[in-house]
């Protein structure tokens, strides 16, 4: 068994404070989801509180986005299972903000921008249409062939809940 | 118009001016100090000016709103683009007449054709104009 693989066999070079690395990647975004869904679960209470008992039903349909969310994340480490063992630290920035909330306001919320899934976002998850902002991650994630990801997520800018978060290709490389 | 970011993030005094439109902690706005960016839109929220801005490395990218008092106005001219109009909410928006379309900035980010191709054209002109105002402010350099 390689201790330093989570380094690429170069721990002096290399970290991977947030176990993100290629090789261990699943089981560090793993606890970080497990998380965010335990914080989901604390929020059930401040959702009760702001929307009523809708909003009760509607938690388990928040987690089920978390999760749907995962299975694109998922599908990010993929690709990230193709990169050099080097920890991405960007990358790492790219999931905090995932999940610590600052992030661009790109439209709905108060952005004074018409956000189109505003009303299903609302049926879905509880509040109201004008609750929902879609948000991006101020970092990007750059791949090895250079390709530039954000996270995407719906916000709700009263409690905070974040739901079908989701990681864009916005650079390409040509 | 174009703008240089003097600050990443507003101090609390603005921030209480920005009131509901900024969420302290919550918010980030991904400017860089020291930067220029170009002003698609120039816009109030709350009263308070806004700008519409892109970052210059992607293509088409996308817009997103940053609160003026982040930046220093560099190039005060306004674009021959804009148009003003009222929005539904009673605030003031000097920006392309397409931008003012419900759901633009949204069919922008998800990649609508017709919306992706309005921005390109858009966002053509409107760098065209910010080159004639750079070179004009080097000739004015050299002659002064």
């Amino acid at each position: 068994m390689n201790l330093y693989g989570y380094a690429g066999g170069d721990p002096v070079n290399f970290s991977d404070p947030f176990g993100l690395s290629p090789c261990c990647l699943l089981g560090g975004a793993d606890a970080i989801v497990q998380e965010a869904i335990r914080v989901t679960k604390i929020e059930h209470e401040a959702m009760l509180e702001y929307a009523g008992q809708r909003a009760a039903s509607n938690t388990m349909l928040i987690m089920g986005g978390l999760e749907a969310g995962w299975s694109v994340l998922r599908a990010g480490v993929g690709i990230a299972r193709n990169l050099p063992q080097a920890s991405n630290v960007t990358e790492q920035v790219a999931f905090k903000s995932l999940f610590s909330g600052a992030g661009r306001e790109l439209a709905g919320g108060a952005s004074g921008v018409t956000f189109r899934d505003a009303g299903r976002i609302a049926s879905t998850y509880g509040g109201r249409a004008a609750d929902w902002a879609k948000m991006s991650s101020a970092a990007r994630w750059t791949d090895r062939m250079g390709r530039q990801f954000e996270t995407h997520w719906v916000e709700n800018i009263h409690t905070g809940v974040k739901v079908e978060a989701k990681f864009k290709l916005v650079k390409d490389v040509r | 118009m174009i703008v240089k970011c003097i600050a990443e993030l507003p101090t609390r005094d603005q921030a209480k001016r920005l009131g509901e439109h900024y969420r302290a902690g919550k918010q980030a706005f991904g400017v860089v100090p020291g930067t220029e960016y170009i002003v698609f839109a120039l816009k109030t929220l709350g009263g308070e000016p806004w700008v519409e801005i892109t970052d210059s490395d992607l293509n088409p990218g996308y817009l997103w709103g940053v609160p003026l008092c982040l930046f220093e106005i560099v190039n005060p001219r306004l674009s021959a683009l804009w148009e003003a109009r009222l929005a539904k909410n009673g605030e003031l928006q000097l920006s392309p007449p397409s931008f003012g379309r419900d759901y633009y900035h949204d069919d922008l980010i998800e990649g609508v054709d017709e919306v992706v191709a309005d921005f390109r054209r858009v966002r053509q002109e409107l760098e065209k104009e910010a080159d004639l105002h750079r070179r004009a402010a080097s000739l004015r350099a050299v002659l002064s």
